[in-house]
């Protein structure tokens, strides 16, 4: 397991190598990402761990809330924003 | 492979690109990735994941230009990717104040990472499939808003896609 965990580092100093100094590979026709993915991905499985352990204290928590809403609330307003400028009915 | 510090400039991929002006604070995305293993017999029962096969949980952490920024290998498969995101900022990585990754549902929210609203499904499949346009992020800034599949009823679904 000692050498087997140390190979995806190795894989990903290998890829910012390869991206640093030759990024248009990954580019290249014959580069076929969908089918490394087909290959390679394991089918993900949702598990909605993150909310049964580790939480941060009760503070982080608001303030993570906070964050994100305002975020949420940017994108929510551009977003009526957008349809109402293309006329497109409006979520009810 | 380094991390970045409050000194390190927000990419040009996200503050040169329109699409993206809502999230100028984030540095990054995170996931955890399960790399198949061989192990012992012993070990199967801890490398055994909840997907049914052997492997090790890595996590890694990205920037927008696709560099790896960030790797943690070797955790048994069996355990959570949270698990190994509070190993990571425990003994490794400090996010700079203000500053955010992004992650899956499968971590917790909390200052240094932006994460979907649990409970709320997103619609990853149909993003892979092209049903929604062109998408890369978090939400649907992108997307086409003539296409009817695509009209979410609130900002958590809107978040969400």
């Amino acid at each position: 397991m000692d050498i087997q965990a140390r190979l995806p580092a190795g894989l990903c100093t290998l890829h910012n190598f390869i991206n640093h100094f030759d990024p248009d590979v990954f580019y290249h026709p014959d580069f076929d990402v969908d089918d490394l993915m087909r290959r390679f991905d394991e089918p993900d499985i949702p598990t909605d761990e993150g909310d049964d352990e580790h939480m941060p204290d009760g503070n982080e928590t608001e303030r993570a809330g906070l964050q994100r809403n305002a975020i949420v609330q940017a994108i929510w307003d551009n977003y009526l924003a957008e349809c109402t400028q293309q006329g497109i009915p409006l979520p009810t | 492979m380094r991390f970045p510090t409050s000194h390190t400039p927000i990419s040009q991929k996200i503050l040169g690109d329109y699409r993206f002006r809502f999230f100028e604070h984030c540095i990054g995305a995170v996931d955890g990735t399960h790399i198949r293993v061989f192990s012992s017999n012993d070990e199967h029962v801890f490398m055994c994941n909840h997907k049914g096969f052997l492997s090790q949980n890595c996590l890694f952490i990205c920037d927008f230009n696709f560099n790896f920024i960030y790797s943690l290998c070797g955790w048994d498969g069996s355990v959570a990717d949270a698990t190994l995101w509070k190993d990571a900022v425990e003994n490794d990585i400090e996010v700079p104040a203000g500053k955010y990754l992004l992650g899956d549902a499968g971590f917790t929210s909390c200052d240094a990472l932006l994460v979907p609203y649990h409970g709320v499904h997103y619609h990853l499949k149909e993003w892979r499939q092209g049903e929604i346009g062109y998408v890369e992020s978090f939400s649907m800034l992108c997307i086409d808003l003539s296409n009817s599949r695509c009209s979410p009823r609130n900002s958590h679904k809107l978040f969400n896609l």
